[in-house]
């Protein structure tokens, strides 16, 4: 609606402790501001309407990235989208997060969103959901660790609770062959899959977005892929128990459809292009 | 000396408002404030058709700092519309509705309070009694005996009806050897203007208004206004305020403005509304859907001899400016070529939805959809150049029309060959070859427009003006014509310098206060330049004349051997000035028995109203164009890529040649949105995407190389040989676009617009390719 014209609280924490006690001094009415480029939209909309924001900008613990010698890297919540783009571990020890942050939105949504705030959303376009998907990322929260599969419960949903929130993400670290496919073009930068690919220990892992109720793990390709298949022929595999999200203008046949020609131009973009080198 | 005073008409001088509006500094509507406002917010209905059996209001008012609400019983419960004069049945609108709502959105209650959340707040208390009734949300259904009624009165929903045309229609199509034909749909597409609707009103002591207003027409608005509020139109006066784009969506009378001024009027207070972004798409124009049967009949020599059309138009809940839109489509789809047969059937039907009005192109935009893709076919298979075919039975200078258009300037076959040259027509037409998954093409669209105006019921299609000088040799000019965005005022002072022989720094425009500024009918009609300007041009040469008597008179110098240039007077033939303009001025200004050095002009073009068969010379003056599009389709995912648009207008002359070429690529990129992605979509009346998210407008990234070629064919009628150029940039680009991906891929689309999944679609079954699309609504897919 443009303006938002509800009266709330806003806190902004230096500790998570400080963040866990304020979201939990409401718990159904308090919301986590981590970059806000997503829930302030939905506040003007009138969708969202939070009696309490919890600031979290000023939890510096929570801006950091970790390259671990277990061969993950660790990302904190509010990293930027503009410093995934840029930082050089990232770049070096996971490039595809990299190329993925770079065709977030726009620059101005990219200096100020974040990763954890994107992950904590679920929406079924945000691609660092199906780069966790597919490469079995870990989420990290103030109470546990959350497998990505059972994370991505559907669109906007989550299994986090009252009071819990997202610190960050541990990923595999790799810089073997991937890519990513968005179209960015009109009349769709919303609504029809993305792809990420990604080779991790051999294997080949690949998340979409805007598939069924959300993102989607293509298993039927990888495992195709894995038994020798091309990428034509791989990407003939699955695709069939997928429903339809309601409320997408776009037909179902069409994101399928889609889904296979973007995964098969991935694998062979990723191929062409093989590693990465730092 | 006069050989060195550069023309200032025919320059690309920066548009005179820009700096302002680059650096943040003009105050548009939506900006304007004075203390003490209160906000206002309106109630609509949830239910596309529904009598209103009470409205209960009293615990809003209860609301702490709210100040007044309104429903129907504050009106005087008389109706509007745009085409009111017509008939007064097509004045079937009122601020707020009191026995039936009829879409979705339709206006039922209003709130003024001290901020928004309290005014929205007390909407939300408000109690109708609504009790729903049968909706019809397809024109087609709604045609159907025993669909719900609409308005009392009106069988069959039909709102207007009317068959123009001349010749012998069996006699046409008996003469031609090839004939060809479809079915055209176009959808609803918004305007988008940046800035959206805002109404603010105002009540003096005495019970005279003031309305702030962002319009197109102020002295249209002031009639409406006082006619729907029973007040003289002296009582109303219109302040117009910068406007952040229009596109035809500022030309009418709103519900907002009456809604604001009783508002006002109740609260004592001014009052103020700024529309969201949802409300914008729902409560203001857009541009109406049409389903177009045509049919085209051509010799084997390409000589074409019969066209008809059906318009099935689809008006939404009420008429707002549907009969204009549908005349004007019928008008220059019937008279784009010579063809001396032709036939234009139009009904326009109410359904259940927010309804159109004008948008940029006006009713052309979908006729030369529909007749530029016949004619795209007929080339096909007449086997003749598309190019060639067109300027054979295109319009040409000093002639007539079938419907009595006098053609005087007309550049259509330049537009054509121009084209052709700079898009490399030759070399790229019918490739047909294919790269990967990439097929390449390049289409061809031309257009007919009025160019100076459009006389319609009402009689007057005039501008008038002032232009007053001042005591330092500057000038001020005082016009009802407009700045919308399109470099209106830059014209305007680029006109009266150069009459006047100043720079343009030195010329000012006061175009707002309808106390102040002179009548003029608004700005639409590609008649901003051509009626105002020439308003200008009339009052700037009479106030010349009046500086040249007041030189005369103090140098003793005859009037006739008197020059003005660069803001001095020259004796003929001298290279020294003899005095400045400033000092003449001040001599005749500031003296016993002194006098005003001012000019004044009021321009009525030489036209006539078209009559019941859509016969006459409506326009001063006409426009061509023809633009050619470029695409890469790629034909694995029906992704379209505009390579390359070439447009070439004719606008008989260019007063500033960067302001037409912004018009241009305005209209092409408006263009290619509606050909490739907006569209309003509905389920069961509801608009299911009234926001940028899923409304999908062309970015810059999205928009392709445009060459922008001017065509100067001098207009014998137009200031400086001027015509308009502000609608037709948009007119062509529909058609050139599909036509394009037809000859890229060799699949006609008919439907609008054209998506990625319906070429995706036909490519994966060519046999099954279909020329038309699949409505990508959420509706047609249940």
């Amino acid at each position: 609606m443009g303006l938002i014209t509800h009266h709330m609280a806003y806190v902004r924490p230096r500790s998570v402790e400080e963040a866990a006690d304020a979201l939990s001094s409401r718990p159904d009415s308090a919301r986590v501001l981590a970059g806000g480029q997503s829930l302030i939209p939905l506040m003007k909309l009138e969708l969202s309407q939070p009696e309490l924001l919890v600031d979290i900008a000023g939890i510096a613990e929570l801006d950091d990235v970790r390259d671990r010698p277990d061969g993950t890297i660790e990302i904190g919540a509010m990293v930027r989208h503009a410093r995934l783009q840029s930082d050089p571990t990232i770049r070096r020890r996971l490039p595809l997060l990299s190329e993925v942050a770079g065709l977030v939105a726009d620059p101005q949504i990219r200096t100020l969103g974040t990763l954890g705030g994107s992950l904590a959303h679920a929406d079924p376009a945000g691609d660092y959901c199906m780069l966790a998907l597919a490469l079995d990322a870990q989420i990290l929260t103030n109470r546990r660790e959350i497998p990505a599969t059972d994370f991505f419960l559907g669109p906007f949903t989550t299994p986090l609770d009252a009071g819990e929130m997202v610190l960050g993400v541990r990923l595999p670290a790799s810089d073997d062959e991937h890519a990513f496919v968005k179209i960015t073009r009109l009349p769709f930068d919303s609504g029809v899959p993305a792809v990420v690919v990604q080779r991790l220990d051999g294997v080949w892992r690949i998340g979409l977005t805007n598939l069924g109720h959300g993102h989607a793990r293509a298993r039927a390709v990888e495992a195709a892929l894995a038994a020798g298949a091309t990428p034509g022929e791989a990407v003939e595999h699955g695709w069939t128990d997928i429903e339809e999200i309601t409320d997408q203008p776009v037909p179902l046949t069409y994101r399928v459809h889609m889904a296979r020609v973007l995964t098969r131009r991935a694998l062979d973009r990723a191929e062409s292009r093989g590693r990465t080198s730092p | 000396m006069t050989g060195d005073h550069e023309a200032v008409v025919g320059r690309s001088i920066p548009m005179v408002d820009g700096p302002d509006k680059v650096t943040g500094r003009t105050v548009y509507g939506t900006d304007y404030w004075k203390p003490g406002t209160l906000v206002g917010a309106i109630l609509r209905s949830p239910y596309p058709h529904a009598r209103i059996a009470a409205i209960d209001a009293t615990r809003a008012e209860a609301v702490p700092g709210v100040a007044a609400v309104i429903t129907g019983a504050d009106t005087l419960g008389r109706t509007f519309g745009f085409h009111a004069l017509v008939s007064p049945r097509l004045a079937d609108k009122m601020p707020l509705e009191r026995d039936k709502v009829r879409f979705i959105g339709d206006e039922v209650a209003a709130v003024a309070a001290v901020d928004l959340a309290t005014a929205r707040e007390a909407l939300q208390l408000i109690d109708v009694d609504y009790e729903p009734l049968d909706a019809v949300f397809e024109p087609s259904e709604a045609l159907r005996p025993g669909a719900p009624v609409i308005h009392e009165g009106i069988a069959l929903n039909v709102i207007d009806e009317f068959h123009f045309g001349s010749g012998d229609l069996a006699q046409g199509f008996g003469e031609a050897d090839v004939i060809v034909e479809d079915v055209f749909r176009t959808q609803a597409v918004s305007p988008s203007a940046l800035e959206t609707h805002q109404a603010f009103a105002e009540w003096d002591a005495r019970g005279r208004l003031t309305m702030y207003a962002s319009t197109q027409m102020p002295f249209q608005l002031r009639a409406h206004m006082a006619a729907v509020l029973g007040l003289s139109e002296g009582q109303v006066r219109i302040v117009k305020m910068p406007m952040g784009g229009g596109f035809g969506s500022r030309m009418e009378m709103h519900p907002i403005d009456p809604i604001c001024a009783l508002l006002a009027r109740k609260a004592g207070r001014p009052v103020k509304i700024t529309y969201t972004r949802e409300e914008e798409f729902v409560s203001t124009s857009h541009r109406h859907p049409f389903v177009i049967s045509g049919r085209i009949g051509a010799r084997r020599d390409g000589t074409m001899t019969a066209l008809e059309l059906e318009f099935l138009i689809d008006s939404g809940a009420y008429v707002a400016q549907s009969l204009g839109v549908a005349r004007v489509g019928a008008i220059n789809a019937a008279t784009l070529y010579r063809i001396p047969h032709t036939a234009v059937h139009s009904q326009t039907v109410y359904t259940n939805k927010p309804y159109p009005s004008a948008f940029r192109g006006y009713g052309n935009t979908q006729g030369t959809f529909a007749v530029e893709s016949l004619v795209d076919e007929l080339a096909e298979q007449l086997g003749i150049d598309a190019v060639d075919l067109r300027i054979q039975n295109g319009n040409r200078p000093d002639s007539v029309t079938a419907l009595g258009q006098l053609i005087t300037s007309c550049g259509y076959e330049e537009t054509l060959t121009r084209g052709r040259d700079a898009s490399r027509w030759s070399d790229l037409r019918r490739r047909r070859g294919r790269s990967g998954s990439k097929a390449v093409g390049i289409g061809v669209a031309s257009t007919i427009n009025v160019g100076g105006g459009a006389r319609d019921r009402g009689g007057s299609d005039a501008s008038g003006a002032i232009v007053i000088m001042r005591d330092d040799g500057s000038a001020s000019v005082i016009t009802g014509g407009q700045e919308i965005g399109t470099g209106g005022i830059t014209a305007f002072v680029q006109i009266a310098a150069q009459e006047l022989g100043i720079p343009v720094e030195q010329v000012t425009v006061s175009n707002s206060d309808t106390d102040v500024i002179p009548w003029d009918l608004g700005c639409h009609a590609q008649r901003n330049i051509f009626c105002a300007g020439n308003g200008v041009l009339l009052a700037a040469r009479d106030a010349r004349q009046e500086l040249l008597r007041q030189a005369e008179a103090q140098l003793e110098i005859g009037a006739e051997d008197l020059e003005l240039a660069d803001g001095k007077v020259y004796a003929r033939g001298k290279a020294e000035p003899v005095t400045t303009i400033a000092d003449v001025v001040r001599h005749a200004h500031l003296r016993q028995g002194g006098s005003l050095v001012w000019g004044k002009g009021f321009y009525d073009p030489p036209t006539e109203q078209t009559d019941s068969q859509g016969h006459g010379n409506k326009s001063g003056a006409y426009s061509f164009g023809a633009q050619f599009v470029e695409v890469e389709v790629d034909v694995e995912t029906g992704l379209v890529d505009v390579t390359r648009v070439v447009a070439v207008h004719d606008v008989g002359r260019a007063i500033n040649p960067a302001g037409v070429a912004g018009q241009i690529y305005g209209g092409v990129v408006q263009g290619l949105g509606q050909a490739l992605s907006e569209e309003m979509v509905y389920a069961d009346g509801q608009l299911m995407n009234p926001n940028f998210a899923s409304y999908r407008l062309p970015s810059t990234l999205d928009s392709p190389p445009i060459e922008a070629i001017i065509v100067e064919s001098g207009d014998p009628e137009g200031p400086y040989g001027a015509k308009g150029v502000g609608e037709c940039t948009i007119v062509p680009t529909c058609a050139a676009l599909a036509n394009a991906v037809f000859d890229a891929i060799g699949v006609r689309f008919t439907s609008l617009p054209i998506h990625p999944w319906d070429i995706q679609a036909a490519m994966a079954d060519p046999a099954g390719a279909s020329a038309t699309s699949s409505p990508g609504t959420l509706e047609g897919r249940r």
